[in-house]
């Protein structure tokens, strides 16, 4: 089944996509900023790399890029993993700001999970516009 | 801070140094760090009240320092150890560096007054890495005016080789050996083996420089003997040696030295010196008979090196357990009596509480019945000494697999202890392989601890290490090898067997055994009460920084205030600390380049408290290495 965008109502999403940016960036601080404890340490490549990720799927979910409703299911299942390791490796590495990012990430994938328009929103073909 | 504000006070100039020296360090009066643990009775206590526990959570940056003495390992030269205690006397800091140069500090700007280079070998000729632990500091009790070298600063080498510099221009003292440098291999017997390191900087006292060396671990059966030796501070001429072994052990054996700093007692004269156990570490099958003075505690007469008394730690020693810290001289308050005490902590992790004048016992010391070897050719003791009270920084039996540990092993870890011999302290070393808790790495390392003097309080940093240690037939250690220098294989050359020696870790490189990893702990000397005990450091491993109550495995030691504090670096975490006196808690934490695993120096200059600390790092810690000599001050 192949759904389509529910535009503005993504709230989540978006939220998702921002927090895991912020990450990003944040990852990039801690991993060339030399004062920090943790620059260039495989823990903070690591959380990089995994706040990457996140922001890719993210994007991807938020810009309705992915259609097919497997694969929506799919990224969204393993963000949510990925979104609470990211926070944990956070904590273990003391970056308490990306902690703070991945767990405004985690809010909205909760919103987009449990607030009934965000997940399945308007699936195409369906004709009711609700799954 | 003048420690000699002028003629008007040449009477003065008639007391020693130690004792004009001992003036300034006096409560309420200028505090100086004038050697490796901040005075000769290794208190490592400062008078200073500036920074209390209330305030300490504004101290900042006063001025930091990166002097380019640094190496990885990657290149030519070995990786850098510096674990320097800066010294604060002569309204200067003066500090050695791994590349064996003598910077000298202002202490208020951290600005340098000048450098001195020697153009030491940058070989590791007998430790794995450039090390030093500091330099010393004389000055003379009646002063040639205008005459250089009134004040001194001497420097060791890896090579042998001492210094004596001017304090003020950091120029050779043209009287001192030839030309300024002292060779101090001239007594090395056999210096073919390896010559003598001097890592640790001489303790003076008086008009005497007293010298012990650091050698080779592991390597040979037939060492340098652990001769210890005086000499007159301005020239170099030996004034007298101290040999622990008899003539007929040194055919056999060697070492027995001490390569770790003294303490003396300057009101009864006596320099206390530790040593290690005789060659080789792990087998003894060349030194069955009693060598009293390996791994003790020996009390000289300073002025003759004569013996006044001696205590042995460890009897035929197999784990290379040395006594590796200076004791701490402090008056004990027992039963309204004053009783002049020596602590003395071990990597076995007993505190040995005895009297400083005679060497007997304040807390009781039993000898107790030990795992005995079952190795071809070895005779182990029956027994050893161990104290209950004050209670030893590390527990009776090692701790068991850690869970987590074994899961990311895959149950590697449990599989792997159950292979290995453990039978509790003293556990010997085995062709089996044996699980020993606490290695050679301690247990307490050769910081030692802390006291406060009036209270008794004393403070002391421990690590709970499991190493394996297996000894191998030549063959066998010939095949292993083939001719290579191998991590964790050593020949013990000479020796029936060699060993391997290795932490007990998963693949990942995280610790077999439960945590903690390290504490810190604070005793009443007074009744030998533990006051409390906490978890110290944080382990810090791919970046991630594991629970506070794992602790960290340390090097280096604590300086403690008359105002409640502790200041303490040597975690993995490459943090230093302010600790409450009173509870442990962590009061206020900052990151530094690396593991600063050093002593920190506390002093007042200017009326201004400073606490500096020489951070760079320890590759047995964590491969992080630095040149940063970095203060902390109050804001103005």
């Amino acid at each position: 089944m192949r759904i389509k965008g529910a535009g503005g109502k993504e709230y989540g999403l978006w939220m998702m996509v921002v927090g895991s940016i912020g990450g990003i960036a944040n990852g990039l601080f801690g991993y060339f900023y030399p004062d920090n404890g943790i620059h260039g340490s495989w823990g903070m490549l690591g959380v990089l790399c995994a706040s990457v990720l996140i922001a890719i799927a993210s994007i991807l979910l938020a810009g309705f890029v992915v259609k097919w409703l497997w694969l929506r299911v799919l990224l969204l299942v393993l963000l949510f993993p990925a979104i609470v390791g990211t926070a944990f490796c956070s904590f273990m590495l003391e970056l308490n700001s990306l902690v703070g990012l991945m767990a405004f990430a985690l809010l909205g994938w909760c919103i987009h999970i449990f607030i009934p328009s965000g997940l399945f929103a308007r699936p195409v073909g369906s004709g009711s516009g609700v799954l | 801070m003048k420690l000699w504000p002028g003629l008007a006070l040449a009477a003065l100039f008639a007391l020693t140094t130690n004792q004009a020296l001992a003036q300034s360090d006096q409560p309420n009066g200028p505090a100086t760090w004038y050697t490796f643990n901040g005075d000769l009775e290794a208190h490592k206590f400062s008078p200073a009240t500036q920074i209390t526990p209330a305030n300490v959570h504004k101290l900042r940056v006063a001025w930091q320092l990166h002097t380019g003495d640094v190496s990885n390992g990657s290149g030519k030269i070995p990786a850098t150890v510096w674990s320097a205690t800066p010294l604060f006397v002569n309204n200067t800091l003066y500090v050695s560096t791994p590349f064996y140069r003598i910077f000298a500090v202002d202490p208020g700007t951290g600005k340098v007054k000048w450098i001195f280079n020697p153009h030491a070998v940058l070989k590791a000729l007998t430790q794995p890495d450039l090390k030093t632990r500091g330099v010393a500091y004389w000055q003379s009790a009646n002063p040639a005016p205008g005459q250089a070298c009134q004040k001194i600063v001497y420097l060791g080498t890896m090579a042998g080789k001492l210094w004596a510099v001017d304090a003020d221009t950091g120029k050779p003292c043209a009287g001192f050996g030839k030309d300024g440098v002292l060779d101090v291999n001239q007594w090395n017997s056999r210096s073919k083996v390896f010559p003598f390191s001097l890592l640790q900087p001489p303790t003076v006292y008086k008009n005497l420089l007293l010298l012990g060396w650091a050698g080779k671990d592991w390597a040979d059966k037939v060492t340098p003997p652990g001769h210890v030796f005086a000499l007159d501070a301005q020239t170099g001429a030996l004034k007298w040696k101290f040999q622990p072994l008899t003539p007929a052990m040194e055919a056999e054996t060697g070492k027995a030295n001490a390569w770790t700093g003294f303490s003396v007692d300057p009101k009864n004269g006596l320099v206390y010196i530790p040593t290690s156990p005789p060659s080789p570490d792990e087998y003894g099958r060349n030194r069955l008979e009693k060598i009293k003075y390996g791994s003790a505690i020996i009390a000289l007469d300073a002025d003759t090196g004569k013996v006044v008394w001696s205590r042995q730690f460890v009897h035929h020693g197999l784990w290379d357990y040395d006594i590796n810290a200076a004791p701490t001289l402090v008056d004990l308050n027992r039963d309204g009596q004053t009783i002049p005490a020596l602590v003395q902590t071990t990597k076995m992790g007993f505190i040995f509480v005895l009297n400083r004048l005679t060497g007997d016992p304040i807390f009781p010391i039993t000898e107790v019945k030990v795992p005995q070897t079952h190795v071809p050719g070895e005779v182990s003791s029956p027994t050893q000494p161990e104290e209950t009270i004050p209670e030893p920084t590390v527990p009776a039996r090692w701790p068991g697999v850690d869970t987590l540990a074994n899961v990311i092993a895959f149950g590697g870890c449990g599989v792997r202890a159950s292979k290995l011999i453990n039978d509790g302290r003293f556990t010997p070393p085995s062709l089996q392989g044996s699980l020993i808790f606490p290695p050679s790495t301690g247990g307490i390392e050769w910081g030692g601890g802390a006291v406060d003097p009036a209270t008794g309080t004393f403070v002391v940093n421990s690590s709970e290490v499991a190493q394996i240690y297996q000894l191998m037939t030549r063959k066998a250690f010939d095949e292993k090898t083939k001719g290579l220098t191998l991590p964790g294989y050593y020949p013990q050359k000479g020796s029936r067997y060699a060993v391997y020696l290795n932490t007990f870790e998963n693949w990942i490189g995280m610790p077999c055994w439960k945590p903690p990893y390290g504490t810190l702990s604070s005793y009443d000397l007074d009744t030998g009460k533990l006051l409390w005990r906490e978890p110290f450091g944080e382990v810090q491993k791919y970046g991630f920084y594991m629970p506070l109550s794992w602790g960290s495995v340390t090097i280096g030691a604590p300086a403690i205030t008359k105002s409640g504090l502790i200041f303490i670096g040597g975690s993995m975490d490459s943090r230093v600390r302010a600790i409450d006196l009173k509870t442990g808690k962590v009061l206020w934490r900052w990151r530094v380049d690396a593991p600063a695993v050093s002593i920190p120096a506390v002093y007042e200059y200017k009326g201004r408290e400073y606490v500096v600390f020489t951070a760079g790092g320890n590759t047995i810690l964590e491969p992080k290495v630095s040149d940063q000599l970095i203060a902390f001050a109050l804001p103005r």
